[in-house]
Protein backbone atom coordinates (compact mmCIF):
# COMPACT_ATOMS: atom_id res chain seq x y z
CA UNK A 1 0.00 0.00 0.00
CA UNK A 2 2.95 2.01 0.62
CA UNK A 3 4.30 1.17 -2.35
CA UNK A 4 1.15 2.49 -4.12
CA UNK A 5 1.11 5.87 -2.48
CA UNK A 6 5.33 6.38 -3.27
CA UNK A 7 4.52 5.35 -7.05
CA UNK A 8 1.59 7.90 -7.45
CA UNK A 9 3.75 10.48 -5.63
CA UNK A 10 6.62 10.15 -8.79
CA UNK A 11 4.29 9.39 -11.44
CA UNK A 12 2.65 12.50 -10.95
CA UNK A 13 6.16 14.71 -9.99
CA UNK A 14 6.92 13.72 -13.08
CA UNK A 15 3.94 14.62 -15.33
CA UNK A 16 4.14 18.08 -13.65
CA UNK A 17 7.79 18.61 -14.33
CA UNK A 18 7.51 17.23 -17.93
CA UNK A 19 4.77 19.93 -18.63
CA UNK A 20 6.65 22.69 -16.34
CA UNK A 21 10.02 21.78 -18.54
CA UNK A 22 7.79 21.53 -21.59
CA UNK A 23 5.76 24.66 -21.46
CA UNK A 24 9.22 26.83 -20.40
CA UNK A 25 11.67 25.28 -22.88
CA UNK A 26 8.48 26.20 -25.65
CA UNK A 27 7.88 29.74 -24.52
CA UNK A 28 11.96 30.47 -23.70
CA UNK A 29 11.22 31.00 -20.24
CA UNK A 30 13.72 28.59 -18.79
CA UNK A 31 16.29 30.63 -17.56
CA UNK A 32 14.23 31.90 -14.74
CA UNK A 33 15.54 31.80 -11.66
CA UNK A 34 11.95 30.76 -10.11
CA UNK A 35 11.32 28.20 -12.97
CA UNK A 36 14.97 26.87 -11.60
CA UNK A 37 14.59 27.09 -8.41
CA UNK A 38 10.74 25.57 -8.89
CA UNK A 39 12.05 22.53 -10.41
CA UNK A 40 14.59 21.93 -7.30
CA UNK A 41 10.94 22.33 -5.15
CA UNK A 42 9.76 19.47 -7.49
CA UNK A 43 11.56 16.99 -6.34
CA UNK A 44 12.28 18.16 -2.81
CA UNK A 45 8.46 17.62 -2.42
CA UNK A 46 8.59 14.36 -3.57
CA UNK A 47 11.57 13.27 -1.52
CA UNK A 48 9.83 14.48 1.48
CA UNK A 49 6.03 12.91 0.70
CA UNK A 50 8.32 9.65 0.35
CA UNK A 51 10.23 10.29 3.28
CA UNK A 52 6.85 10.88 4.86
CA UNK A 53 5.12 7.97 3.83
CA UNK A 54 8.22 5.43 4.36
CA UNK A 55 8.74 7.15 7.80
CA UNK A 56 12.45 7.44 6.13
CA UNK A 57 14.78 9.58 7.53
CA UNK A 58 17.93 9.35 5.11
CA UNK A 59 15.24 10.49 2.13
CA UNK A 60 13.88 13.35 4.56
CA UNK A 61 17.54 14.31 4.49
CA UNK A 62 17.60 14.41 1.08
CA UNK A 63 14.37 16.28 0.49
CA UNK A 64 15.70 18.81 3.06
CA UNK A 65 18.88 19.50 0.26
CA UNK A 66 17.00 19.48 -2.32
CA UNK A 67 14.29 21.84 -0.81
CA UNK A 68 17.53 24.53 0.58
CA UNK A 69 18.70 24.19 -3.05
CA UNK A 70 15.41 25.88 -4.43
CA UNK A 71 15.40 28.09 -1.55
CA UNK A 72 19.07 29.32 -1.95
CA UNK A 73 18.65 29.55 -5.89
CA UNK A 74 16.66 32.54 -4.96
CA UNK A 75 19.59 33.97 -3.02
CA UNK A 76 22.92 33.07 -4.57
CA UNK A 77 24.63 34.76 -7.76
CA UNK A 78 23.38 33.90 -11.40
CA UNK A 79 26.91 32.56 -11.92
CA UNK A 80 26.44 30.25 -9.14
CA UNK A 81 23.02 28.95 -9.89
CA UNK A 82 24.47 26.04 -12.03
CA UNK A 83 26.57 25.12 -9.24
CA UNK A 84 23.85 24.43 -6.73
CA UNK A 85 22.28 22.43 -9.50
CA UNK A 86 24.63 20.31 -9.56
CA UNK A 87 25.45 19.96 -6.13
CA UNK A 88 22.33 19.20 -5.61
CA UNK A 89 22.40 15.83 -8.47
CA UNK A 90 25.40 14.99 -6.65
CA UNK A 91 23.84 14.87 -3.36
CA UNK A 92 20.78 14.21 -3.84
CA UNK A 93 20.30 12.20 -6.29
CA UNK A 94 23.58 10.67 -7.19
CA UNK A 95 24.61 9.73 -3.69
CA UNK A 96 21.22 8.97 -2.05
CA UNK A 97 20.91 6.70 -5.00
CA UNK A 98 24.34 4.83 -4.25
CA UNK A 99 23.13 4.90 -0.51
CA UNK A 100 19.88 3.19 -1.38
CA UNK A 101 21.91 0.60 -3.82
CA UNK A 102 24.05 -0.17 -0.62
CA UNK A 103 21.24 -0.83 1.42
CA UNK A 104 19.50 -2.91 -0.92
CA UNK A 105 22.61 -5.11 -1.44
CA UNK A 106 22.83 -5.68 2.15
CA UNK A 107 19.34 -6.75 2.96
CA UNK A 108 20.01 -8.97 -0.52
CA UNK A 109 22.75 -10.48 1.19
CA UNK A 110 21.57 -11.00 4.82
CA UNK A 111 18.24 -12.33 3.12
CA UNK A 112 20.85 -15.30 1.93
CA UNK B 1 -13.37 -23.80 -5.05
CA UNK B 2 -13.41 -23.64 -1.70
CA UNK B 3 -10.43 -25.82 -1.67
CA UNK B 4 -8.60 -23.12 -3.57
CA UNK B 5 -4.87 -22.00 -3.17
CA UNK B 6 -2.17 -20.73 -4.68
CA UNK B 7 1.41 -21.26 -4.31
CA UNK B 8 1.90 -19.02 -2.04
CA UNK B 9 -0.39 -19.93 -0.06
CA UNK B 10 -3.12 -17.72 -0.21
CA UNK B 11 -6.48 -18.53 -0.33
CA UNK B 12 -9.50 -16.77 -2.54
CA UNK B 13 -11.25 -16.03 0.45
CA UNK B 14 -7.95 -13.86 1.62
CA UNK B 15 -7.43 -12.31 -1.11
CA UNK B 16 -11.07 -11.41 -1.69
CA UNK B 17 -10.70 -9.88 2.11
CA UNK B 18 -7.54 -8.08 1.10
CA UNK B 19 -8.95 -6.59 -2.17
CA UNK B 20 -12.19 -5.60 0.00
CA UNK B 21 -10.00 -3.69 2.46
CA UNK B 22 -7.99 -2.04 -0.12
CA UNK B 23 -11.74 -0.61 -1.17
CA UNK B 24 -12.88 0.27 2.18
CA UNK B 25 -9.67 2.34 2.71
CA UNK B 26 -10.03 4.39 -0.27
CA UNK B 27 -13.54 4.88 0.40
CA UNK B 28 -12.35 6.29 3.98
CA UNK B 29 -9.62 8.11 1.85
CA UNK B 30 -12.25 10.06 -0.42
CA UNK B 31 -14.44 10.24 2.72
CA UNK B 32 -11.50 11.71 4.54
CA UNK B 33 -10.87 14.34 1.61
CA UNK B 34 -14.63 15.04 1.14
CA UNK B 35 -14.68 16.10 5.05
CA UNK B 36 -12.33 18.54 4.48
CA UNK B 37 -13.77 20.16 1.62
CA UNK B 38 -14.16 23.29 3.87
CA UNK B 39 -9.93 23.36 3.47
CA UNK B 40 -9.91 23.96 -0.42
CA UNK B 41 -12.96 26.69 -0.29
CA UNK B 42 -10.89 28.49 2.68
CA UNK B 43 -7.76 28.32 0.64
CA UNK B 44 -9.85 29.62 -2.34
CA UNK B 45 -11.02 32.27 -0.59
CA UNK B 46 -7.78 33.58 1.01
CA UNK B 47 -5.92 33.49 -2.88
CA UNK B 48 -9.11 35.66 -4.12
CA UNK B 49 -8.61 37.73 -0.60
CA UNK B 50 -4.82 38.09 -1.49
CA UNK B 51 -5.43 39.00 -5.05
CA UNK B 52 -8.17 41.72 -4.15
CA UNK B 53 -5.64 43.05 -1.85
CA UNK B 54 -2.86 43.77 -4.03
CA UNK B 55 -5.40 44.73 -6.85
CA UNK B 56 -7.40 47.54 -4.73
CA UNK B 57 -5.09 48.02 -1.59
CA UNK B 58 -2.00 49.24 -0.15
CA UNK B 59 0.53 47.64 1.05
CA UNK B 60 0.50 45.03 -1.19
CA UNK B 61 3.83 43.01 -0.25
CA UNK B 62 2.26 41.96 2.64
CA UNK B 63 -0.83 41.08 1.03
CA UNK B 64 0.02 37.18 0.36
CA UNK B 65 1.93 36.87 3.84
CA UNK B 66 -0.80 38.60 6.12
CA UNK B 67 -3.74 36.41 4.09
CA UNK B 68 -1.51 33.45 4.25
CA UNK B 69 -0.89 33.88 7.99
CA UNK B 70 -4.86 34.54 8.58
CA UNK B 71 -5.90 31.45 6.71
CA UNK B 72 -3.17 29.00 8.57
CA UNK B 73 -4.54 30.57 11.73
CA UNK B 74 -8.07 29.53 11.37
CA UNK B 75 -6.72 26.85 9.52
CA UNK B 76 -5.75 25.17 12.24
CA UNK B 77 -8.11 26.24 15.03
CA UNK B 78 -11.19 24.80 13.03
CA UNK B 79 -8.83 21.74 12.33
CA UNK B 80 -8.00 20.86 15.79
CA UNK B 81 -11.59 21.79 16.95
CA UNK B 82 -12.78 19.11 14.33
CA UNK B 83 -10.10 16.52 15.22
CA UNK B 84 -11.46 17.05 18.98
CA UNK B 85 -15.04 16.76 18.16
CA UNK B 86 -15.06 13.71 15.30
CA UNK B 87 -11.54 11.53 16.42
CA UNK B 88 -9.52 10.77 13.57
CA UNK B 89 -8.99 7.98 11.58
CA UNK B 90 -5.70 6.65 10.23
CA UNK B 91 -5.11 4.33 7.78
CA UNK B 92 -2.37 4.48 5.43
CA UNK B 93 -3.74 5.85 2.41
CA UNK B 94 -5.05 8.72 4.93
CA UNK B 95 -1.41 9.26 6.39
CA UNK B 96 -0.24 9.43 2.59
CA UNK B 97 -2.69 12.05 1.81
CA UNK B 98 -2.11 13.97 5.17
CA UNK B 99 1.94 13.87 3.89
CA UNK B 100 0.94 14.83 0.30
CA UNK B 101 -1.01 18.52 1.18
CA UNK B 102 1.65 19.25 4.50
CA UNK B 103 4.62 18.98 2.55
CA UNK B 104 3.15 20.94 -0.42
CA UNK B 105 1.36 23.52 1.77
CA UNK B 106 4.49 23.92 3.31
CA UNK B 107 6.67 23.66 0.14
CA UNK B 108 4.41 26.72 -1.32
CA UNK B 109 4.67 28.65 1.78
CA UNK B 110 8.77 28.24 1.71
CA UNK B 111 8.67 28.92 -2.04
CA UNK B 112 6.25 32.08 -1.86
CA UNK B 113 8.32 33.41 0.91
CA UNK B 114 11.71 33.11 -0.76
CA UNK B 115 10.31 34.86 -4.19
CA UNK B 116 8.76 37.62 -1.87
CA UNK B 117 12.06 38.25 0.30
CA UNK B 118 14.54 37.52 -3.16
CA UNK B 119 12.30 40.42 -5.07
CA UNK B 120 11.65 38.02 -7.69
CA UNK B 121 7.89 38.62 -7.75
CA UNK B 122 7.77 40.21 -11.22
CA UNK B 123 9.09 36.77 -13.10
CA UNK B 124 6.19 34.84 -14.94
CA UNK B 125 7.42 31.37 -14.36
CA UNK B 126 7.09 32.09 -9.99
CA UNK B 127 2.88 32.14 -10.59
CA UNK B 128 2.49 29.21 -13.10
CA UNK B 129 5.45 27.22 -10.34
CA UNK B 130 2.02 27.67 -7.80
CA UNK B 131 0.05 26.33 -9.80
CA UNK B 132 1.70 23.63 -10.93
CA UNK B 133 2.11 22.83 -7.23
CA UNK B 134 -1.05 22.66 -6.17
CA UNK B 135 -1.77 20.22 -9.27
CA UNK B 136 0.83 18.10 -7.80
CA UNK B 137 -0.94 17.85 -4.88
CA UNK B 138 -4.03 17.41 -6.47
CA UNK B 139 -2.66 14.48 -9.02
CA UNK B 140 -1.11 12.57 -6.48
CA UNK B 141 -4.18 12.64 -4.22
CA UNK B 142 -6.27 11.66 -7.19
CA UNK B 143 -4.02 8.68 -8.06
CA UNK B 144 -4.25 7.74 -4.90
CA UNK B 145 -7.75 7.67 -4.17
CA UNK B 146 -8.44 6.92 -7.94
CA UNK B 147 -10.68 9.67 -7.36
CA UNK B 148 -11.87 11.45 -11.49
CA UNK B 149 -12.97 14.85 -9.94
CA UNK B 150 -9.91 15.45 -7.92
CA UNK B 151 -7.95 14.47 -11.36
CA UNK B 152 -10.23 16.95 -12.84
CA UNK B 153 -9.05 19.38 -10.56
CA UNK B 154 -5.29 18.39 -11.07
CA UNK B 155 -6.04 18.84 -14.91
CA UNK B 156 -7.12 22.34 -14.43
CA UNK B 157 -4.56 23.63 -12.32
CA UNK B 158 -2.09 22.06 -14.72
CA UNK B 159 -3.79 23.23 -17.70
CA UNK B 160 -3.96 26.77 -16.21
CA UNK B 161 -0.14 26.44 -14.95
CA UNK B 162 0.60 25.41 -18.41
CA UNK B 163 -1.24 28.70 -19.85
CA UNK B 164 0.12 30.76 -18.04
CA UNK B 165 3.89 30.69 -19.44
CA UNK B 166 1.94 31.20 -22.60
CA UNK B 167 -0.25 34.30 -21.66
CA UNK B 168 2.08 36.23 -19.57
CA UNK B 169 0.20 40.23 -19.86
CA UNK B 170 -0.75 40.91 -15.82
CA UNK B 171 -4.43 40.76 -17.26
CA UNK B 172 -3.69 37.00 -18.54
CA UNK B 173 -2.39 36.15 -15.78
CA UNK B 174 -4.59 37.05 -13.03
CA UNK B 175 -7.42 35.42 -15.31
CA UNK B 176 -5.71 32.20 -15.45
CA UNK B 177 -4.89 32.09 -11.68
CA UNK B 178 -8.54 33.48 -11.16
CA UNK B 179 -10.43 30.55 -13.11
CA UNK B 180 -7.84 27.85 -11.90
CA UNK B 181 -8.62 29.13 -7.73
CA UNK B 182 -12.33 29.26 -8.32
CA UNK B 183 -12.46 25.53 -10.22
CA UNK B 184 -9.49 23.95 -8.71
CA UNK B 185 -10.01 24.68 -5.36
CA UNK B 186 -13.78 26.51 -4.16
CA UNK B 187 -15.97 24.31 -6.48
CA UNK B 188 -14.20 20.82 -5.74
CA UNK B 189 -14.29 22.39 -2.35
CA UNK B 190 -18.05 22.85 -2.80
CA UNK B 191 -18.30 19.52 -4.74
CA UNK B 192 -16.77 17.57 -1.52
CA UNK B 193 -18.93 18.97 1.01
CA UNK B 194 -21.84 18.14 -0.89
CA UNK B 195 -20.11 14.64 -1.22
CA UNK B 196 -20.37 14.50 2.03
CA UNK B 197 -23.45 16.12 3.40
CA UNK B 198 -24.81 13.96 0.80
CA UNK B 199 -22.93 10.84 1.97
CA UNK B 200 -23.94 11.50 5.49
CA UNK B 201 -27.72 12.07 4.78
CA UNK B 202 -27.51 8.09 3.42
CA UNK B 203 -26.44 7.14 6.57
CA UNK B 204 -28.73 8.65 8.14
CA UNK B 205 -31.62 7.38 5.75
CA UNK B 206 -30.32 3.88 6.55
CA UNK B 207 -30.00 3.68 10.19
Amino acid sequence: MRGRSVAAVWRMMGLTVLLYVVAAIVQHKAGQISYIAAILMFVGMAHAISAVILRWWAQGLVAGVWLAGGIATFFVPRSYVLGVFIAEMCLGMVLFGLYAMWLERRSGAQGE
Amino acid sequence: MADFEREDGVTREELVQRVALMEAMIAEGRQSTARYGWMFVLWGLTYFAAIGWTLTLPYTDWAWPACIAACSVVFGLVRSRQSRAGGKSENLRTHSLDAVWQVIGGGIILYLIAVIVSGHGKEPGYLAAVLFFNGLANGVSARILRWWPQAVSAAIWWGCGTAMLFFTTRTEELALFVTATFCGMIVFGLYAMWLERHDAGMVQAHA
